[in-house]
Formats: structure tokens, C-alpha cells, sequence
């Protein structure tokens, strides 16, 4: 039989087959092998003992005599969450945390503690986000004592030997070296800062002094800035927007610099990474003049197109009345910004009592009638907890520190000034800071002026929206009198943190925490000093970062010093805690 | 009204007035703004109660138990949706302050109060009323400590008209009641107080004004022990005290050797007699109300053999006075416990949840742990899942009226736990058998040749059987893990070098 096939054999052909068919299906049946599980790196480089005796930057931790173990944490700042948290023997020089969940808005946290588990230094990523499907994610985080000043560190390449180091970080002067500008000092007081969505500092203008500025005065400048600094955490680098690095050169296609150089100036965020430039001072014709001109920033805009006037159907959008020293806050309610107070082309005594309302959609704007009930100028304004009503606190007029007070809010279609509750104290050149703790309803208004020669306060006071009065006592105080500085309250534990300023004709170094005790404590907050400057500086720039530190940036030494193109950062210890609680 | 002492006491009148206003001003908005719920959660977050989790029978060892125990701890006081209440003993080391007094429950009770009032002037009527309910609980369990009944008749009238606007008409009407009790000629604001309520406290007030005084004979153990009626001195054992009036009143008798007995007692009025033996006992804290409570460091009985029956696996709503105690003492609204077992190389934890407010007992979703616990935390954040969603929708097709995680060996095994994806062992997929399954491969039916030898064709369908059966296997594997792709990973190492 010609297809004969013995059986035998064919029983074997068929089990063959069924055996590769099979296991085939079976293999396909068992599912993919287990990808290889993603990884985030975090290197640590640190400022702090280096060894030698001296503070300094460290490649690795730095040699910090107390440390003991090193924690980890995964957290969500924004949330309040701590998602894991590990800690590691500093003998041990590495650490993992496996199996951390998913998710956005996380930030990883590095505390350096001691043989009694208190935090001697720490230091932490940016606020990132990992996804199902991310591999691999890498950052440098700069270790920092707590409570202190250090310098803010880059990672460079040595020219002679090719390997990392890292120096102290400064303004980008790439494109001032491009444009073949002969000056190229970039240190500065009177700039304007924002941080953009992603958690970098925009630093907007600003001037470089001809001599000390005495808050209340007209400034001496030599120059007015028009360049835009951005400054990245994750990696300690200063950019100029308009630089193009890639090309190594200056945009071609524009400038993305302000179209006139200004300080003095306001800048005030819209949102989605979108910025309105208000007014300030520019050198014009050897003189120092007002603006009353507005530019918007625009950083998802292309290449060379990321400013731009404000305008409207008229053309460009201009104040009514030129100035500087203003405040401009965004009303919430109706996206409008309310433009108040500040001084005029006349200089220091030259102190406006109007108020500008701008439609940034339409580029219109409405000039206050009638006006505010005082002329005032380097004083604050609050917006309230529901975006309506703006709370203009004290300040200065011609004469002298104001006690007053005034609330913006809108009527109608009218924005009208009411008289509000007075200062214990006059002062101008205060901070103020919205408490969170009550909601935001409640305003901590810290030091300040009490004359234009410079008498600083040391005392503080708190008042309300919705209260009759501001309260203060005796022993409400600063350890330190001081005025123009800034004030920031730190998101975990609400205290607020006071960093330099000026009293008299001296900058004031030292930082100061107000330990938040609750408004019904007699002493709702007790002030605690904490580190000094790593180099003087008044009229510097102070935000918090994402990762928990302060960057304060310029700023200028007492005296004819020259201002400063570098920053430091401050480490105010306010680890997350869980909401529920922990 | 506001009972914190603080510093302004030192400041001149003005100013402490200053001072007092803005502490009465701020605080309310303060503590509201404190107790608020967090960002995304609608309304009150559930209050959870979360027994440390045990295995039955001790198998395991207690360092996984530990572990797994804790880390699910961290993992809910993390999550936003629920609020998890401390461990038994913290809870009870605050209410007791430290153990060695209850002035700090009392503290608390006040720090209630004024949160709750807080509460009630942003118009959180239902969580005013859960705040100054457990206030009001508190100063009522340790009335011997409590010296301002102002603050007890505060709470209740303020908790009679949280209740009165949250719609809970009866608690409201319970609560004024009491209040008229104390306060029978009392005003009320008609600013603050709906017409209903001041309706309810009047003809209370009249109710009491109609009944007139009762006749309080106290004798004690003791004599010359100072005798107190809310918080009013009446004289020393023995007493006659015909000035108290009709209703619910409270009585502490205090010897000069700091022994206290207190109890809440019902006044009948219209000049009836009635007598009180007190019972005073040498170095006693407080009696009856607070005779149960342990000891500073140990846990209350019930506690402990609560525990130990979820031991021995076995346990369902016969335990729920068990757990009605538990919920009262520490003021959960749900109370949630899990229960590892051994099963072959790994570990099983079973979630349950138990509501108060119906005794209703659900069990999770039970998860697996390998040995070596190298999925904590994906196995943690799951446990956590389980037991939050329990509370939030407690199902009833999950409820239990009782569970037996450990039955006898040869039975059938009561976790019956899914297969999941394992890395070690999924290249390797074992074949699924039933109980009394054959081990042994049966012969194909139909024989291919008497004569020749079969060893091939058996070999083949031999071979062909295991594979369809690894196959099938492999798909009831995949789907019953669907949604849960092993290739995919669970989170992300975080690795850091110094």
C-alpha cells in the first residue's frame, strides 16, 4: 500500500506534534515575562563638612559628624501623604525602596539623622511624576544642614581635568557674552520673581544699584535689566530665556527679553505658565522714570515670541498713571488685576493715591473713580480667601508710615475702596503672611518701617477679614527688627519663616522661624532664629521650592558693594506629615 | 463660651479682653478649618478603629503579622478617605491622660466643645453633632473630674441643636431635655436657636417648674465627704438636699482622701424622697462610672479576649457586643481587624470590616503575601483598598454571620484564594486538580494497537493531556488574575546612592 504509514510511526508523529503545538500554547497561555521593574536614581551631592575642616560642596554626602542613618521617603507634599519610607545606615553609602506606587505630584524626601533620629541635614527631589510605563527617571538632590544658608550648587565640567565638580551657581551670562555687551555684571536688586508651572523660578528684570537703597527712597541705579533668568532646582542652573542652547546663541527669531529693561516692577502669575509684567522703574535719558507699560510673558509661546505687550483693540495696553513700588493682585473672581498705590515719575515723594482695574483678556483698563482713601505706596495687599476682596495694609505716604488700611472689592461692575480696621502699629515695608490655618481668612502682618530713615520693627500683628480689629501684644516680637524682607509660610507645620531685610542702613543676615502655636495661644507665634546669610544680602528675592527649600536670590551687601548674581538656599525642616494625623 | 486658660490673664483689662475676643473669634474658625476634610472628600471622612492584625492560631510568625499589621496602619492613616483612630492603648492613654489622671479627658472634652462649636457656626451640623457628642460622652464618664458644668450644659444644648439641624429630632430632643435639666431658667436667643428647639427646652423648663424639687438623702461610707450637684457643693455625708429640682442631674461625693464616687441620677421632684448609698473605697479614682477601666498599661478584658478569639479564626457577629465595646471606647464608626493564615508557602490576610451603626460584619477581599514578603507594599496597598472600600459600601453579598479561617486539615480549605500572578512560579504552571482527582493519567479509550508497542502513543497523548491540562490551567490562571497582568510592575524602585 503505497500510503501505507505504520501505525507506530504515526502515533509518533502525531504525539510530536501535539507536544510542539501544545507547548507552544502553553507557553503563550503562561503570559509575558515580567518586565524589569522601573527605577528612579537619586545621586546626592551635599553642602556641608568636607572633611577638611571647612564647609563646602560635597560630591556624596557631605561628612556631617552626627549623621547616623539616612531616611528615605516617598511623598506626595501636595496631599500630605507619605507613601513609604525606609532608612538606611550612612555606613551602608546606598539604599532602595522597592515596589513604590505609581503616581503623580510624588517627590522623594532625604533626611540625614542623628543617633537620636533628629534631622541634621536633608534635602529632596522636585515634585515628578512616575507612570505605569516610565522606566527609568534620574535626579541630583543637594544634601543642606537644617535650619541654615548654603550656597546654591551646579554640577560642571573641570576645564583642565574633564571631571564633575560642583561650584557655586550664578546668573547665565551666555547671553549677554553672545550680544557682545560690554557690561556683564548681572547682580541685582529690584527684580521680580515667579515660579512657573513646573516648579522653576522665572526672575524677571531688576537693577543693578549705584549705592545702598534706603526702602522708602528713590533707588540710584546704574543699570536697568531686561533679561529673564530661569532658575531649575533639578539641577541648580541659572538660563537665560533668551538664549538658545543648542545654538549657542542669542535667539534669532527674537529676543525673549522684556521690551524695556525695569525693577521695581510687578510681576503677577495668570496661570498655565503665563506671567503679566507691571510698571516699575527703567533708566531713560540718564533719569530714572516711571512705566506704565505691561508685558506678558508667555513661556508655552514659541522661541522668540515669549513676550509680548499687552494689548487691546486700541494697541498696546498702558496705566493710566506711571509707577513703581505698586502692588498688582489678581482678582480671582473676575480674572481682573487690580493695580494700587505706588509712586509716580516724581520719585519717592511722588506717592499715588489711584488704582487701576485691567481686563487682561480684553486689554483694557479702567482708572479708579474715586480713588483710594489714601495715597500709598510699599504697603501690602492680600487677596481674600474667596477672590474677591483685596486688602491693601499699611504702606507709606509722603509724610510717612501709614496705620491705615483698605479693601478693594468689586460693585457692580465698579471696583470700590472701603476704610478697613487700622494698624496697631504705622509701617510700610512689612510682610504680610495669609495664615492657612484659619483658611486664609487671617493676616500676619511681620516688622516693617515706622519711618523713611529706616527704623525697622521687630513686632507683629494679626487681623482679619472679617475682624474688627488687629490684635498685638508685648511680646508679639522679631528677635530682630527688620523691614522689606520676606515672609513664607511653610505648608506642613504653618509656621512662617522671615528671611533678611534691611534695618536702618544694615542688612539684616539671620533668618527667623515663627513657630505657629494656634491663635488661641497667647502667643500665637514665638520667633526662633535660625542660620544666617552665607553672604549678606538686602533686597534679595526669597520662594519656596518644590522640594521644601527656600532659594533666595540677588540682593546686595550693605554699603557700595556689588550686588550679588548668585543665590543660596535656606533649609526650613518642615517634613511632610500625613493629613490623618500621623 | 470659652474655658482655655492662657497668658492673657497677665495683660491689662483691655487688652485681655482683646485678647479674649480674638481667642473666642478665631478659634471656631480655627478648629473648623483644622477638622475640615481634606481636599476631594465629600463630607465627614468614616472614623475606623483598626485591631492589630494577628494570625490564627499563631502560625505565622509575629514578626509578619507585625509588619504586615503596621504597615497597613501607615498605609490607611495615609489615605485620605477614612480617618484611622490610634491603636487601643494610645486612645486610651490620652483618655486617661497618660494613665495617671482624667483631667486630661476632660481636656478633651473641652478641646471637643469648642470644636464642635466651630463646626456648628460653618454649618457642619453633622459633624457638630458627632464632635459634641463625644464631648458631652466624655465629661459624662468622668464627671468626678469635671469642675465647670458650664461647659457640660453648653455642649448639650449646643449638641440638642446640632442634632435639631442635622434632622436627628429625637437626639435634639433628648439632649435639651437634659439641658433644661440643668438650666431651668435659661433664655434662649431666638438669633441662634430655630423656633423647635426653644420649643422643646420650654416646655421642658415647664415640665421641671411643674414638677418642683425632689428630697436627696445622701449617706456614704464615708462621713464628711463633700457632696456636689452639678458642680454645686450641697453640704457633707449624711445630706438631705431639697433643692434639686426634676430631672437628670449629676452627683459627685469627693472624700478628703481623693476617693470620688460620681453618677448621673434622676431626679422624680414634686418633694419625693430618695436615698443614695455611696460607696467610697480607699485611693478609688472615680466609681462606678470609670470602675471598669483598666489599668494604666494593661487592656480592658474585653479587649483581649476580643483579640483572642480572632485568633482562633473562628469568630463572626456573636462577637459584636465585643465590638459595640470597642466602638464606645474609642469612638470609631467602623471597626476593622485582619486575620493572616498559612497557606502552603505564603500568607493570607483576610480584611473584615464591622459597622457599628448596624452591626453589620463584612469580610474583604483577602490577599496573598509570598514568604519572603517582597510584595508588602503592593500586597499592603491592596489589604488597605479592601478594607476602605468595605467601608465605604459595606456589601452585603461580603457579610458574614460567622467564618471559620481555620477549619480541620482534611477539610476543604475555607481561604480560597485565587490564583495570582507569581513570578517564581508562573513559567512553571501547575495543573489544577479537584479533591479525589486521579493523580494518574488515564489511558486514551480507544487502544491504536494490541500488537505493537504503545510507549510513543502514550508518550504522545500522555504528553498532549498534561499540556491541554497546563494550557486550560494557564487560561483559568490568567483570567482569574485578569486586571492583575503579572508582566506588568507594580510600582517603581526608588534607589538612591551617597
Amino acid at each position: 500500500m503505497k500510503n501505507f504509514v505504520p501505525q507506530d510511526a504515526r502515533a509518533r508523529r502525531m504525539a510530536t506534534a501535539l507536544i510542539l503545538v501544545l507547548a507552544t500554547a502553553s507557553l503563550v497561555a503562561c503570559g509575558p515575562e515580567p518586565t524589569a521593574q522601573p527605577k528612579l536614581s537619586i545621586e546626592i551631592h551635599g553642602w556641608g563638612p568636607t572633611g577638611a575642616g571647612s564647609d563646602g560642596f560635597v560630591m556624596g554626602l557631605p561628612d556631617f559628624s552626627q549623621a547616623s542613618s539616612l531616611r528615605l521617603k516617598v511623598t506626595q507634599p501636595r496631599d500630605q501623604r507619605i507613601l513609604s519610607t525606609e532608612t538606611f545606615t550612612v555606613g551602608a553609602h546606598k539604599g532602595s525602596l522597592p515596589d513604590v506606587t505609581f503616581g503623580e505630584n510624588l517627590r522623594v524626601d532625604l533626611e540625614v539623622l542623628d543617633a537620636n533620629l533628629a534631622v541634621v541635614a536633608s534635602g529632596a527631589t522636585p515634585i515628578f511624576s512616575f507612570e505605569q510605563g516610565d522606566t527609568r527617571r534620574a535626579f541630583r538632590v543637594l544634601v543642606t544642614p537644617t535650619n541654615r544658608f548654603a550656597p546654591v550648587g551646579s554640577l560642571v565640567a573641570d576645564r583642565e581635568t574633564g571631571a564633575n565638580k560642583l561650584v557655586q551657581s550664578r546668573f547665565d551670562y551666555s547671553a549677554i557674552t553672545a550680544s557682545g555687551a560690554s557690561r556683564i555684571w548681572l547682580g541685582r536688586i529690584g527684580q521680580a520673581v515667579a515660579m512657573t508651572d513646573d516648579g522653576q523660578v522665572l526672575i524677571v528684570g531688576g537693577a543693578e544699584p549705584a549705592a545702598f537703597h534706603q526702602p522708602g527712597t528713590t533707588p540710584s541705579l546704574r543699570q536697568t535689566f531686561s533679561d529673564i533668568q530661569i532658575f531649575d532646582p533639578a539641577t541648580g542652573y541659572f538660563t537665560d530665556l533668551s538664549f538658545d542652547d543648542q545654538a549657542r546663541a542669542v535667539q534669532s527669531t527674537g529676543t525673549d527679553k522684556l521690551r524695556v529693561a525695569r525693577a521695581f516692577h510687578t510681576i503677577t502669575p495668570l496661570g498655565a505658565d503665563r506671567f503679566l509684567v507691571v510698571g516699575g522703574l527703567t533708566l531713560r535719558e540718564g533719569g530714572i522714570r516711571a512705566l506704565n507699560s505691561m508685558e506678558i510673558i508667555d513661556l508655552k509661546a514659541p522661541a522668540g515670541t515669549r513676550i509680548q505687550e499687552l494689548r487691546g483693540d486700541a494697541g498696546p495696553a498702558l496705566l493710566t498713571t506711571h509707577r513703581a513700588f505698586h502692588s498688582a493682585t489678581l482678582r480671582s473672581s473676575d480674572r481682573k488685576l487690580i493695580v494700587a498705590g505706588g509712586v509716580g515719575h516724581n520719585g519717592a515723594t511722588d506717592v499715588i493715591d489711584s488704582f487701576e482695574v485691567i481686563d487682561i483678556a480684553r486689554g483694557t483698563i479702567t482708572a479708579s473713580a474715586p480713588k483710594l482713601n489714601a495715597a500709598r505706596t510699599d504697603h501690602s495687599a492680600v487677596l481674600s480667601a474667596d477672590g474677591t476682596n483685596i486688602w491693601l495694609i499699611g504702606g507709606r505716604d509722603a509724610s510717612g508710615a501709614l496705620a491705615s488700611t483698605e479693601t478693594l472689592r468689586p460693585e457692580g461692575e465698579a471696583t470700590v475702596s472701603t476704610v478697613g480696621v487700622r494698624l496697631n502699629r504705622a509701617r510700610f515695608g512689612a510682610s504680610t503672611v495669609r495664615l492657612s490655618a484659619t483658611g486664609g481668612n487671617d493676616v500676619l502682618v511681620i516688622g516693617g518701617f515706622s519711618d523713611t530713615a529706616g527704623a525697622a520693627l521687630s513686632s507683629f500683628e494679626i487681623g482679619g477679614f472679617a475682624r474688627d480689629a488687629f490684635f498685638q501684644q508685648a511680646d508679639w516680637t522679631l528677635k530682630a527688627a527688620r523691614g522689606a524682607f520676606t515672609a513664607i509660610e511653610l505648608p506642613n507645620s504653618t509656621d512662617v519663616m522671615v528671611i533678611g531685610g534691611v534695618a536702618a542702613t544694615s542688612p539684616v543676615a539671620s533668618a527667623e522661624r515663627l513657630r505657629y502655636k494656634g491663635l488661641a495661644d497667647a502667643t500665637p507665634f514665638v520667633a526662633e532664629t535660625q542660620g544666617s546669610f552665607v553672604e549678606n544680602r538686602h533686597g534679595a528675592s526669597a520662594v519656596m521650592l518644590q522640594n521644601g527649600h527656600i532659594l533666595v536670590l540677588a540682593g546686595v551687601d550693605g554699603g557700595d558693594a556689588t550686588a550679588h548674581d548668585n543665590a543660596e538656599l535656606f533649609n526650613a525642616l518642615d517634613p511632610v506629615r500625613n493629613r490623618a494625623g500621623q | 463660651m470659652m474655658y482655655r486658660r492662657n497668658r492673657f490673664s497677665r495683660h491689662a483689662r483691655p487688652t485681655l479682653l482683646l485678647g479674649v475676643l480674638l481667642g473666642m473669634c478665631l478659634l471656631p474658625s480655627m478648629l473648623a478649618a483644622q477638622e475640615a476634610a481634606p481636599e476631594g472628600v465629600q463630607g465627614p471622612r468614616p472614623k475606623v478603629f483598626l485591631i492589630p492584625t494577628d494570625s490564627v492560631r499563631a502560625e505565622i510568625t509575629p514578626i509578619v503579622t507585625e509588619r504586615v499589621g503596621e504597615s497597613l496602619r501607615e498605609r490607611l492613616r495615609a489615605d485620605g478617605r477614612i480617618e484611622l483612630l490610634g491603636s487601643f492603648r494610645d486612645i486610651q492613654r490620652q483618655l486617661e491622660g497618660g494613665g495617671q489622671h482624667s483631667s486630661a479627658t476632660i481636656a478633651e472634652a473641652e478641646r471637643l466643645y469648642t470644636s464642635g462649636i466651630g463646626l456648628l457656626t460653618a454649618g457642619d451640623n453633622q459633624r457638630a453633632a458627632e464632635t459634641f457628642q463625644r464631648s458631652v460622652d466624655l465629661m459624662e464618664q468622668n464627671i468626678g473630674d469635671l469642675h465647670n458644668f458650664d461647659v457640660l450644659a453648653d455642649a448639650l444644648v449646643n449638641l440638642a441643636l446640632a442634632y435639631f439641624q442635622a434632622g436627628f429630632d429625637l437626639d435634639s430632643r433628648k439632649y435639651m431635655h437634659k439641658y433644661a435639666h440643668l438650666r431651668p431658667a435659661a433664655k434662649f436667643d431666638a438669633a441662634k436657636f430655630p423656633k423647635g428647639v426653644i420649643e422643646i427646652a420650654t416646655d421642658e423648663q415647664d415640665r421641671v417648674q411643674k414638677a418642683g424639687n425632689g428630697k436627696l438623702v445622701v449617706n456614704a461610707n464615708v462621713a464628711g465627704a463633700a457632696v456636689f450637684i452639678d458642680g454645686v457643693a450641697k453640704g457633707e455625708t449624711p445630706v438631705t438636699i431639697e433643692d434639686v429640682g426634676f430631672g437628670t442631674h449629676y452627683l459627685v461625693v469627693r472624700d478628703k482622701r481623693g476617693g470620688t464616687w460620681s453618677e448621673e441620677i434622676r431626679v422624680r421632684g414634686r418633694g419625693r424622697e430618695q436615698v443614695m448609698d455611696v460607696k467610697l473605697g480607699e485611693g478609688q479614682a472615680a466609681a462606678p462610672v470609670a470602675a471598669g477601666r483598666a489599668a494604666d498599661g494593661e487592656l480592658p478584658a474585653f479587649y483581649t479576649d476580643l483579640r483572642e478569639v480572632l485568633r482562633t479564626g473562628k469568630f463572626g457577629v456573636e462577637q459584636q457586643p465585643y465590638l459595640r465595646e470597642v466602638v464606645g471606647r474609642t469612638g470609631g464608626q467602623f471597626v476593622a481587624w485582619v486575620v493572616m493564615v498559612r497557606e502552603g508557602s505564603n500568607y493570607v490576610a483576610a480584611p473584615f470590616v464591622y459597622r457599628a451603626s448596624d452591626g453589620l460584619i463584612v469580610q474583604a477581599t483577602k490577599i496573598k503575601f509570598n514568604m519572603e514578603l517582597s510584595n508588602l507594599r503592593a500586597g499592603v496597598n491592596q489589604l488597605s483598598d479592601a478594607i476602605i472600600i468595605a467601608v465605604e459600601q459595606m456589601p452585603m453579598d461580603q457579610a458574614i454571620s460567622v467564618v471559620d479561617l481555620n477549619p480541620a486539615k482534611s477539610e476543604q480549605p475555607a481561604v480560597a484564594v485565587a490564583p495570582k500572578a507569581d513570578p517564581a512560579t508562573k513559567a512553571r504552571p501547575a495543573v489544577v486538580r479537584q479533591p479525589g482527582e486521579d493523580e494518574v493519567i488515564p489511558p486514551p479509550k480507544v487502544m491504536p494497537s494490541e500488537s505493537r508497542s504503545d510507549t510513543w502513543t502514550y508518550v504522545g497523548w500522555g504528553s498532549a493531556a498534561v499540556l491541554i491540562g497546563g494550557a486550560i490551567a494557564g487560561s483559568i490562571y490568567l483570567l482569574a488574575a485578569s486586571g492583575d497582568d503579572p508582566s506588568k510592575p507594580v510600582g517603581f524602585e526608588a534607589e538612591v546612592s551617597w
